[in-house]
């Protein structure tokens, strides 16, 4: 049993040099500066979480994060278990997931387990739909997370800590430790995270009819982040990065579970670990990094009953992955740049099954030439054209490129336009598993196309911007498992799947006097069907894909008390693949206040939430249930050698 | 009642925001109330939310059925939605999800079998480790044994004693069909399939990468002697010259040891001795299902094409006299994917399934006893497995 500790560590933590800013007694009247993203992004769909939402949610992790922040489908298995991102109707395999630009999707299955990736060890959380997503690197059919960490130069010495305590014995400590000069930079970031996450919840899956609390779910966390950053000098730059996860999560049974005493659980470790020196020319840039990433994951099933254990699943996955990349960048002017990378990428994965004693050892090597040319044609027109080649084990993988164009159609309103043809190569557990993998799977085939409306102005003293696009795209020799004549089911390009719908996002700002407001919303409409033409199926959409997204948020400031409401809300999802049976949509609220107290340069905040404050029960997949409201309480307290 | 509760929630909540932006900002509260613009955002967003989000509550059903097919929907492993459906093959009417449809909770993960005794309906669901029984008349829920590992099939020794077999605890357990009470255990050291009972006798395959039938003494709850047959036996029945039938698959070809060729095995079940092995000429075989008709002289089996690459697969129908396996099937699967096999045992009709791709609603197909196709109707994800209730006949 997991011990609940009662202690208050006052401590401070602050991630974000802008969350400062808002801090500032200083009342400055609103005023909305208008600027152009760098050259190498126009034209680009690219949402970047605000640092407000990040301060907000230093103790989330990145599935609640892009939940509340986006439109993408997150599928979560409970409080603490495994969480995926679909982009676009897509599948979890086909959101790329970058580290400081390392991609750390698991190489066996294609996906990111987004619980694993705290908040609190990212200064910058990018999105990018659909081929915007091929500027990053090939794969994200659906698009890419970009998870960033920067330098923040001559800031002298912080020490942060804080600690979070919460409903169902939840228990967060986070730590930083930074020194900040001109020319050396070291941030330390420690992370502990553990729950018993034994939550009551109305069973209505057995003919109980009545509440009954979750067991067997769990949970541990430990984290760490190491950076270093060097300035070589005024054109030279070179960094270490340093990430590291370790997990212990009980997995609960469904809730019609009445078996024998179950024992689930998995184990991950994760490290990821990058090299980066950079050079920036008059005219030419160089970046060269040299990334490592491990993952190993363990999971263990047994039942017990009164006289013996009975061993079920007993597996274990690992995998390495060593990469570098060089890019160079030449900027002809101020209106024209061309970029160019050359990566390569060794893989070695390997998967076990200890019962069955049956498993797969396999390596692979991938080569990519990458080329972009970004242009300004004038003050209302961009454009970026991008062509990518990929060996992999030395045979030519297909042909990548992309484009796209931005249009400022008078002073606060842009149009913008991308499409793209992409590719994801196989699971290495698609085309190994024991049995019914398949070695010869042929890559996962996507185009897309998208446009946006993007109005950015000023409307009656608020800053206000809304994003609408729309987008179709298509995936050929998408990869399913079916039933085989050998009575297993087996991995084959068999699916072609039509993705369209619409995006839209939203951000209100402004102050009314000396409240501050903040109004973020967004909402995604996804129909996607399969086009897969002797398909039962054919047009209708994809199991478990939502067709309606939506968040909206609202932060609140005045002084140095804040306040933040949440939405969220998920539609309904059919859990077969000609669309019959749904599963109920979910919605919930969430609550928080806040206080601040400066003591000359350091400061001590306080923070109460209240998650689910409707009490509503839900289940995100069917009959896994959710915790009610639930209450946490945060102390944090930051120590700063400078004002 | 939710859209109104729903609307007077956002109604409060405007007020409440107007009342907030008095207290707040006192110098704004006789302006325009476009200045409190993101409240109202929210007030709209939440009503159009809740109002997206209504459900209907579904009331629940009386049902109060005589003779019938019950159709068992497996559904998919881990995610709880098994289902049971069932037939009237009189008038052809079809009722699913009579269970939920009844008693408002569904069955669990992976509805295994079912075995009826009296009025009683015992649902084996596999991953959910628990028996659910129901009546089989009305589906109303009764009772519930819990505790078990990976039940699969229930045998009725007496009114009251029941065995059930389990895939990974290596024992067999005993329960009471009466009281809903577990009351010992029969140690196997492996895993068990079918049973079949013979006089004080209870025979049972151990199937799944296992290749022995087991012998059981009634009397004693105690195992006997085992014999070792071809790989994994999936099936037995006990034709009208009391000699036992067993059909094993084979194997699987990536597991260790590889796939031998499939047999069709006649035990003698005094001696406990092989009389006869019918071995299936093409490796690639992997048989199920195998069922007797009412008389107790023919023999039914499903010979495994679950793909559409091999042209033979299908239901195939042999007699106990025959001297080797047919080559040709009774009921050829002509493209789709045959997964579970019936015999009705009143009028020997055929009752096949096909899981389609395995995440919607499978199709049944119900054959005379000429191979004529009667009907066909769609169930739920997975139809696996047919129990018939009739009265004496």
């Amino acid at each position: 049993m997991i011990k609940k500790i009662p202690i208050l560590i006052i401590c401070l933590i602050s991630t974000s040099t802008a969350a400062q800013s808002l801090k500032d007694t200083v009342m400055l009247p609103v005023v909305i500066v208008s600027t152009k993203r760098q050259l190498t992004e126009r034209a680009l769909y690219i949402n970047s979480i605000d640092s407000i939402v990040l301060v907000n949610s230093v103790q989330s992790d990145l599935s609640d994060l892009l939940q509340k922040n986006s439109s993408i489908y997150i599928k979560s298995y409970g409080i603490g278990g495994l969480a995926t991102a679909s982009f676009r109707g897509t599948s979890a395999s086909h959101t790329l997931v970058l580290w400081n630009g390392l991609n750390i999707n698991s190489p066996l299955w294609g996906s990111a387990d987004l619980s694993l990736l705290p908040t609190f060890f990212s200064d910058e959380v990018s999105i990018y739909y659909g081929s915007s997503s091929i500027i990053k690197s090939s794969g994200g059919l659906g698009g890419c997370i970009s998870l960033n960490n920067t330098p923040h130069w001559n800031l002298g010495t912080q020490v942060t800590l804080a600690q979070t305590l919460g409903s169902f014995g939840y228990n967060l400590l986070q730590l930083k430790v930074g020194f900040s000069s001109k020319k050396f930079i070291s941030n330390t970031r420690l992370f502990h995270e553990q729950s018993e996450n034994d939550f009551r919840y109305f069973d209505n899956a057995t003919g109980r009819f009545d509440y009954t609390r979750q067991e067997n779910a769990d949970y541990k966390k430990d984290g760490a982040l190491q950076e270093f950053y060097f300035k070589l000098n005024n054109r030279q730059f070179a960094g270490i990065k340093l990430m590291s996860m370790w997990s212990d999560r009980n997995l609960p049974p469904i809730m019609s579970f009445k078996g024998a005493n179950r024992y689930e659980n998995q184990k991950d470790n994760i490290l990821n670990l990058i090299g980066e020196w950079k050079y920036y020319g008059s005219k030419t840039n160089w970046a060269f990094n040299s990334g490592f990433s491990r993952n190993s994951l363990r999971y263990i099933l047994s039942n017990t009953v009164p006289d013996s254990t009975w061993t079920i699943y007993n597996t274990e996955a690992l995998s390495h992955v060593f990469s570098n990349n060089l890019n160079f960048q030449y900027n002809f002017s101020d209106k024209t740049i061309i970029k160019s990378s050359l990566e390569a990428i060794y893989t070695r994965a390997s998967y076990f099954d200890l019962i069955e004693n049956t498993g797969f050892d396999v390596n692979r090597n991938d080569f990519k030439l990458n080329s972009s040319l970004h242009h300004v044609f004038s003050q209302f027109f961009s454009a970026y054209a991008l062509a990518q080649q990929k060996l992999l084990n030395g045979e030519l993988m297909p042909f990548i490129a992309a484009a796209g164009f931005e249009c400022q159609i008078d002073k606060a309103l842009t149009l913008r336009t991308n499409l793209g043809r992409n590719f994801h190569v196989p699971n290495l557990d698609d085309m190994y598993f024991t049995p019914g993998g398949n070695p010869n799977l042929k890559p996962e085939d996507g185009y897309q196309a998208d446009a946006g409306l993007q109005y950015n102005g000023i409307i009656n003293d608020m800053n206000f911007q809304l994003d609408v696009t729309g987008y179709a795209g298509w995936i050929n020799n998408w990869i399913l498992w079916r039933p085989s004549e050998f009575r297993y089911w087996t991995a084959d390009n068999v699916k072609h799947v039509f993705t369209r719908g619409t995006e839209l996002n939203l951000n209100l700002k402004g102050d009314l006097g000396i409240l501050k407001y903040n109004l973020k919303g967004n909402y995604g409409f996804t129909r996607t069907t399969d086009e897969e033409k002797e398909s039962e199926s054919l047009g209708k959409q994809l199991i478990y894909i939502p067709k309606h997204v939506g968040n909206i948020q609202l932060f609140l400031e005045r002084e140095a008390y804040s306040a933040s409401i949440s939405f969220h809300k998920t539609g309904s999802r059919f859990a077969t693949t000609i669309e019959e049976k749904p599963i109920s949509p979910y919605f919930f609220m969430d609550l928080g206040i806040g206080k601040i107290f400066k003591i000359q340069q350091h400061s001590l905040g306080l923070n109460f939430r209240v998650n689910n404050v409707l009490n509503k029960q839900y289940q995100i997949i069917q009959f896994r249930a959710m915790p009610g409201r639930n209450f946490s309480l945060s102390i944090n307290l930051k120590l700063s050698s400078k004002a | 009642m939710r859209i109104r509760s729903t609307f007077r929630f956002c109604i409060s909540l405007s007020c409440v925001s107007k009342r907030l932006k008095g207290l707040i900002f006192p110098h704004l509260e006789h302006t325009s109330s476009y200045f409190f613009l993101p409240g109202r955002i929210i007030v709209l967003f939440i009503f159009l939310v809740s109002f997206i989000s209504c459900e209907k509550d579904v009331p629940l059903k009386s049902f109060n059925v005589r003779e019938g097919i019950f159709i068992l929907n497996e559904g998919n492993f881990t995610y709880g939605n098994s289902s049971l459906s069932f037939y009237d093959s009189k008038t052809k009417e079809l009722l699913n999800n009579v269970f939920e449809n009844t008693n408002g909770f569904p069955i669990g993960d992976v509805l295994q079998s079912m075995t009826l005794m009296d009025s009683m309906a015992f649902l084996v669901v596999n991953n959910s480790g628990k028996i659910i029984v129901m009546n089989a008349n009305s589906f109303k829920y009764t009772g519930i044994l819990p505790g078990f590992v990976s039940p699969r099939q229930m045998l009725i020794i007496n009114n009251s004693k029941a065995y059930v077999s389990d895939l990974y605890n290596n024992s067999i357990s005993i329960i009471n069909p009466v009281t809903y009470t577990k009351t010992g255990n029969i140690g196997l050291k492996k895993g068990s399939e079918s049973m079949l009972k013979y006089g004080n006798y209870v025979f049972v395959g151990n199937w799944s990468k296992q290749k022995t039938i087991q012998r059981i003494n009634i009397s004693e709850d105690k195992l006997i002697d085992s014999l070792v047959v071809t790989k994994q036996p999936n099936s037995m029945v006990l034709d009208k010259n009391n000699k036992l039938w067993v059909l094993s698959d084979g194997g699987l070809a990536s597991l260790p040891g590889g796939k031998v060729k499939a047999c069709l095995t006649r035990i003698n079940p005094e001696s406990f001795t092989i009389e006869k092995e019918f071995v299936f000429p093409d490796l690639n075989s992997a048989p199920s299902r195998l069922f007797l008709n009412t008389v107790k002289d023919t023999l039914y089996f499903l010979n495994g094409s679950w793909g559409t690459s091999i042209n033979k697969g299908g239901v195939y129908r042999m007699s106990i006299n025959d001297l080797e396996i047919p080559s040709t099937a009774f009921i050829p699967e002509n493209g789709r994917l045959f997964y579970a096999l019936g015999v009705d045992p009143k009028n020997t009709d055929i009752y096949v399934s096909d899981a389609i791709d395995y995440l919607q609603a499978g199709w049944v197909f119900r054959y005379n006893n000429c191979a004529v196709l009667i009907d066909s109707f769609k169930t739920d994800i997975i139809p696996s497995g047919f129990c018939f209730k009739y009265d004496k006949f």
